[in-house]
């Protein structure tokens, strides 16, 4: 048993350890031989997760509201500000850490073998480690600002792994547009942390609790700051209307769309909310926004998911609806239930998506899924975890999927007559609605998926990329198998209590952070094994109309639906994504370049401002102009002048009025008029 | 040692004239003794600028290390010099920036390299000895001096338009500094009466402290703020910068981004906002403003350049707007933010400038359309490239943060000012010219967008005019009936009211200088991509060298300055903070703003348990406005209410 001071200590490491590694490949990974850069990366995040786990035993050991801090030195401190650099494992951390380095490590592994052709191997695994130091730093950080720090930095290494093909400007692109993206939320955290300085004069999250409970933040305030971190969590999770890089950042190497653009970054939001709850409890206005703009955008990226041809588009289509799902549960209330489908949703869409990189790496990096079919007996291991991964995702019962989808669902349902009944008046039934029939599009998609990739007849690529189909070595089989076998049992943390389970994660291990959630009097119980009933069955609908067009080939019905006018024009829209795209473009991108090229440079700057300063300058060189005329080096019209000057004095000196002149000026007008 | 040690002001300022002196003595064949030479002095000024920083206490807030000789005894005028945290940590800029400046144009200066060292050994004196100087006509009289060698280093070793940008420059700095050069002598001779002429800062600022020189001030004022003004470059007075730094030659331009506009910001701080604070009140929302629009202007326009040096320096007008923001806002948070970006903001564009010259000496152009996948042939460049343009844009970790957050979370906590009706009235026909300009912008960008230019769609069309719409709001709305008339600033936040009360104008301010991150990084992504990522598509690109051993060494120093900066600026803003706590809270107190900001206020530490647990206790009492006595959490009545 280890002291809370050696675990403070330890702490510390839990961050800096991957940092190291990264630091060391970065700087020198190009020289050394490829074994050690392995040895460094994935060393580090193993140390990382075995001091996580160690550090977790002994909190769970102790008393409910412990927290173990661990303050290094002051980051900035000038007048009211005051920011630690200071680490806290609390019992929602520690749920987030151990995700992290856990998912992280398997993720390093697959990559030694998904990467292990990459030259710039070593830079790979630098931008990797420094990912796993900014996604700690972000749910270790005791204070908003040191959030930030950890939220701003994941968002570097996601454009940094996004671009990680630079020389293909497309995904550079995707890379930059992910990041300015991002930027658009984190504005909104920076002006939310002014907003919570100003009022309560810290941004230390227990500081903040202890204002938020003691009434120091009124309604107005909590109001405007919770929409305004919120508006970060759109941006970091992908939510409307900010979650369009995120089908774009699919251009980075699939093992980072598994591990940052699926099962840690993108749910910062989610923890941000759930970190910052106490505000969110204060302002129900803004939990519904949450909810309302969850359950949006959960159906809206199922139904592009239906129409997607490229495997990673799909999943990360599922991946924004999924988040969607998180934010309906946070925005009820449910934050612990809302990280429970953080941490279930990481198991099987990690897998999905490193189940799809060993596809893609099989079909020599074909994404196209009209390429591939029958894939499942060439690459058996491939397909079975797969398997498990879609029955999880799209809610079979006593998956880890069918658990925390269930309880989002059940939780978005009571809301209307829970303990924010008056904002959630009517809302419950609407946002269980649209989940539900968001989760029938995600049984449909996924099992599409699962039938054009796996089944649907022989493989349809050309002959070689068809020769060369191979399972996938043991490095990728490997997580493969872990994550498959998480799926399964993931459900366990918090198992409903509908099914006999107790909600261990919601009602004993979160309880002191997130707070209970009083549900509404009276026996539910078949309410609720009604809802569960429906839901289920709207995704084995979900799941029937893909068997029926996709199982054996793809449907001729489907074709010539495909090819008739009606339909065909709504398949191309949602396969364009229902061209958001192309509005914001067209809306926004285009004409802010245009103003700020045509009006604000060429215009502005350049003819007005500057048109101005010229004219000054212009002005001067004129007088100098009629100077120059008495400076002309020419003799004969320097005497002219002077002949000239001097008759004028003459004049002056000896007419009769000159001495008149001298009088005093009042009297001038007078003497003036008297002549 | 002991002279030495009390003339440590007097050695680190005229060192660099001497050197450049003997400079003069070096035969003209002799180029690399010549750099030698030059980089030793700077060196060894270096060396001087930390031992002055070692014996620099950082916890006086007033001048020390002073010196005081009488130089002109009959007009009051003597040489006098001292240091507070302001100028320590510029002095310590400017020295640090120096050698690496020099041992940057080994490449860069071809011709006249001796004449080059001059110049830039006299500017380094003429800068060093106006951050230091505390004798309004010394201060002064460094402040031209650095004109001449600047205008020399620009008009001889400058790109193709240099003497327009040269004569641009010179003109217009001069310009804005006769100004104060009448306003000096003014205010030295209207507060003579308190016991005899003299040109002592300090003594000035207490007379004035004591005069009632009514409107008057109010001139005065506005004679420095436009001295300077046109110095930081504050919108609408920056259109020399981007000239001055296209042309420059890159030593150039490293010293004007990072030291010479510091000097504006610099004497915003230490005389127009610290002498004038009556009369600077009523101004302090319009320079607001106008730095707000400096933020996104500079931004916006930055990002459509196609010239990459052409669009760090319009980045620079953006970053500029920041400092300002932070300087009136006059909170302790805001304006050690705000010194702490001068800093950040020479190392970064300082640094940006340098790499820009990188590759401009290899390929004689800056046009981004030239480069293009320059990563892949390029990469320890392209690493020092990216790690400095995104301290440029202000990443977490990275030294552009910590100023940029310190400036955002001290302004939006600032009270501003409440004024009576004339003061107010005068702020607002400030905020009214500014408006102008604006307004300017709007018809041009209405009569734009009406002329249908071809190529323009009709939903391209409708977005812009949203925009205009949109800038309509920001900036000409607000002067339309009064600052609280804006349609967007009304409702929004209900802050302002017609009689002058601009409590909460930084606030509001802060809101939109936020939008400023966003840009920045659009602007600086933009050049990355353009000129790493994507394949190689011009071929003269493919042989380009990656950075020299020399390179480097001009390269990585900054790097490691904005990485420490950025993870440890606590030694840093130790340093300027009693100097900014003594320049905010006399400022409040002098022009009767609300005693201190808002945030400055509430929790100076973090609870501890048994406090919180008391905290906690004492709010369920019924009490009313029990926290109002609190020590620990108190709020201003305003935000209450």
């Amino acid at each position: 048993m280890l002291t809370p001071k050696d675990l403070e200590s330890l702490i510390a490491l839990i961050p800096i350890l991957p940092l190291v590694g990264a630091i060391i490949n970065g700087m020198w990974g190009h020289r050394l031989p490829q074994r050690l850069v392995t040895i460094v990366a994935c060393g580090s995040v193993l140390a990382s997760f075995v001091l996580s786990a160690i550090v977790v035993g002994h909190l769970a050991q102790s008393a409910e509201g412990t927290r173990y801090v661990s303050t290094l030195y002051t980051w900035m401190a000038s007048g009211n500000l005051n920011v630690d650099i200071s680490f806290v494992v609390d019992r929602l951390s520690a749920v987030m850490i151990l995700v992290i380095t856990g998912i992280g490590f398997l993720i390093h592994v697959y990559s030694t073998g998904y990467m292990s052709h990459e030259p710039a191997y070593a830079r790979y695994f630098a931008y990797l480690n420094l990912f796993c130091f900014a996604m700690l730093c972000l749910v270790l950080g005791s204070s908003l600002p040191l959030l930030f720090l950890g939220w701003e930095g994941v968002g570097l290494c996601s454009y940094l792994l996004i671009g990680f093909w630079y020389t293909d400007i497309e995904k550079a692109q995707a890379g930059k547009k992910a990041f300015v993206v991002n930027r658009i939320g984190d504005f909104g955290v920076l002006i939310a942390m002014a907003l919570l300085l100003r009022t309560t004069g810290s941004l230390d999250f227990e500081t903040l609790r202890t204002a938020a409970a003691g009434g120091l933040i009124t309604t107005t305030v909590a109001t405007a700051a919770a929409l305004l971190l919120f508006l970060g969590a759109t941006g970091k999770s992908a939510q409307l209307p900010l979650y369009v890089w995120l089908p774009d950042a699919m251009a980075g190497p699939t093992p980072v769309s598994a591990l940052i653009h699926a099962a840690t970054m993108v749910t910062a939001g989610v923890y941000l909310v759930a970190r910052t709850g106490f505000i969110y409890s204060l302002a129900p206005i803004a939990m519904l926004t949450v909810a309302v703009v969850g359950a949006a955008t959960a159906l809206f990226a199922a139904t592009i998911g239906t129409a997607q041809y490229d495997i990673k588009k799909v999943l990360a289509y599922s991946t924004v609806s999924q988040l969607g799902f998180m934010f309906i549960a946070a925005g009820v209330g449910a934050y612990a239930i809302a990280l429970f489908h953080v941490i279930t949703h990481a198991f099987f869409k990690a897998c999905l998506f490193l189940g799809s990189g060993s596809v893609i790496h099989g079909m020599s990096g074909e994404q196209d899924m009209r390429q591939m079919g029958g894939l499942a007996r060439k690459m058996p291991i491939t397909f079975a975890t797969f398997f498990i991964a879609t029955l999880a995702i799209t809610g079979f019962p006593l998956l880890s999927g069918f658990a925390s989808k269930d309880l989002i669902l059940w939780n978005a349902f009571i809301s209307s007559e829970g303990h924010y009944a008056s904002t959630f008046h009517g809302v419950g039934f609407w946002l269980w609605l649209m989940g539900a029939i968001a989760a029938g599009f995600t049984a449909f998609y996924m099992w599409r998926l699962v039938f054009m990739t796996f089944f649907s007849g022989p493989i349809r690529a050309s002959h070689e990329v068809a020769h060369h189909v191979h399972e996938s070595p043991k490095s990728m089989t490997f997580p493969l198998i872990v994550l498959a076998t998480l799926s399964v049992i993931g459900g366990a943390l918090c198992w409903p209590a509908v099914l006999g389970g107790h909600e261990w994660l919601a009602e004993s291990w979160l309880l002191p952070i997130t707070g209970h959630l009083p549900t509404p009097e009276g026996h539910h119980e078949k309410l609720e094994w009604t809802l569960m009933a429906c839901s289920t069955g709207i995704a084995f609908l979900g799941f029937a109309i893909a068997f029926a067009l996709y199982a054996r080939r793809i449907h001729p019905m489907l074709n010539r639906l495909v090819s008739e006018a009606p339909f065909r024009d709504l398949f191309v829209l949602v396969n364009n994504k229902w061209h958001i795209d192309e509005l914001y473009d067209t809306l926004v991108v285009k004409p802010l370049g245009w103003v700020s090229r045509i009006v604000f440079y060429e215009g502005m700057d350049r003819r007005v401002i500057d048109g101005l300063v010229n004219l000054v300058g212009w002005f001067g060189r004129s007088i100098g102009f009629v100077g120059q005329l008495f400076q002309s080096g020419n003799v004969q019209r320097y005497l002219a002048i002077f002949a000239l000057a001097l008759a004028l004095l003459l004049y002056g000196w000896l007419s009769p009025s000159a001495p008149q002149a001298e009088q005093p000026a009042a009297e001038t007008p007078t003497s003036i008029q008297a002549r | 040692m002991g002279f030495l040690e009390t003339h440590l002001l007097t050695a680190i300022v005229f060192l660099p004239l001497l050197g450049a002196f003997i400079c003069l003595a070096f035969p003209r064949s002799e180029d690399s003794g010549v750099r030698g030479f030059a980089l030793m002095v700077t060196l060894i000024d270096l060396g001087l600028a930390i031992w002055l920083w070692s014996r620099f206490s950082p916890n006086v807030a007033g001048m020390q290390l002073g010196e005081r000789v009488d130089w002109i005894p009959s007009l009051g005028i003597s040489y006098a010099m001292g240091i507070d945290g302001v100028a320590m940590i510029l002095v310590l800029l400017t020295a640090f920036l120096a050698p690496i400046v020099v041992l940057s144009t080994y490449s860069s200066v071809e011709e006249r390299a001796r004449e080059f060292m001059v110049c830039l050994l006299f500017l380094q004196t003429g800068m060093l000895g106006a951050f230091v100087a505390t004798d309004l006509f010394l201060f002064y009289t460094f402040y031209e001096i650095m004109l001449v060698p600047m205008y020399f280093l620009i008009g001889i070793w400058g790109g193709r338009r240099r003497i327009y940008a040269a004569l641009k420059f010179f003109l217009y700095t001069m310009g804005g500094s006769l100004l104060m050069l009448v306003a000096i002598i003014y205010t030295v001779w209207a507060v003579k009466d308190q016991g005899g002429l003299t040109f002592d800062w300090a003594v000035v600022t207490q007379r004035l402290a004591n005069a009632n020189l009514g409107s008057t001030e109010i001139w005065l004022f506005l004679a420095f703020a436009v001295a300077f003004a046109i110095k930081v470059p504050m919108f609408p007075f920056h259109t020399w910068l981007p000239d001055a730094h296209v042309e420059a030659p890159t030593g150039a331009s490293v010293i004007l981004a990072g030291v010479l506009l510091k000097i504006g910001t610099f004497g915003f701080v230490r005389y127009a906002l610290w002498m004038f604070p009556k009369a600077a009140v009523a101004f302090l929302p319009t320079i607001g403003v106008l730095a707000v629009i400096g933020i996104i202007y500079g931004a916006l326009v930055a990002m459509v350049q196609s010239d990459l040096k052409r669009l760090v320096a319009y980045s620079s007008v953006s970053h500029l707007g920041f400092v300002m923001l932070g300087l009136v806002s006059m909170s302790v948070t805001g304006v050690a933010g705000s010194v702490l970006q001068m800093v950040n903001h020479g190392i970064s564009s300082g640094a940006l400038f340098l790499l820009v010259g990188v590759i401009y000496e290899r390929r004689h152009t800056r046009a981004l359309d030239d480069f293009g996948g320059l990563a892949k042939v390029m990469p320890r460049y392209a690493f020092l490239f990216v790690l400095l343009a995104l301290s440029s844009a202000g990443l977490p970790g990275l030294n552009g943060f910590v100023g940029e957050f310190m400036i955002v979370m001290g302004s939006f906590g600032a009270m501003g000012p409440t004024m009576d009706v004339s003061n107010g009235e005068l702020a607002r026909i400030g905020i009214s010219v500014a408006g102008a300009v604006g307004l300017a912008a709007v018809v041009l960008m209405v009569m734009k967008v009406a002329g249908l230019r071809s190529g323009m769609s009709l939903w391209q069309r409708v977005g812009a005019v949203v925009m205009v719409v949109l800038a309509a709001l920001l900036v000409v709305a607000p002067p339309i009936g009064g600052f609280g008339g804006g349609l967007l600033v009304r409702p929004l936040v209900g802050l302002t009211s017609d009689n002058g009360d601009f409590r909460e104008i930084f606030a509001l301010l802060t809101v939109f200088a936020g939008t400023g991150v966003i840009f920045a990084a659009v602007y600086l992504l933009i050049a990355v991509q353009r000129v790493f990522f994507g394949p190689i598509r011009h071929a003269e690109n493919e042989g380009l060298q990656d950075l020299s051993f020399r390179e480097q060494t001009v390269l990585w120093p900054l790097a490691i300055v904005a990485i420490l900066m950025g993870l440890f600026p606590q030694p840093f803003i130790d340093m300027v903070n009693p100097t900014v706590d003594a320049y905010a809270r006399q400022f409040r107190a002098r022009a009767n703003l609300p005693a201190i900001a808002m945030s400055d206020t509430a929790v100076q530490q973090p609870l501890t348990p048994a406090q919180r647990d008391e905290l906690n206790q004492r709010r369920r009492l019924p009490a009313p406005r029990a926290h109002g006595n609190d020590p620990n959490l108190r709020v201003r009545k305003g935000s209450q209410e």
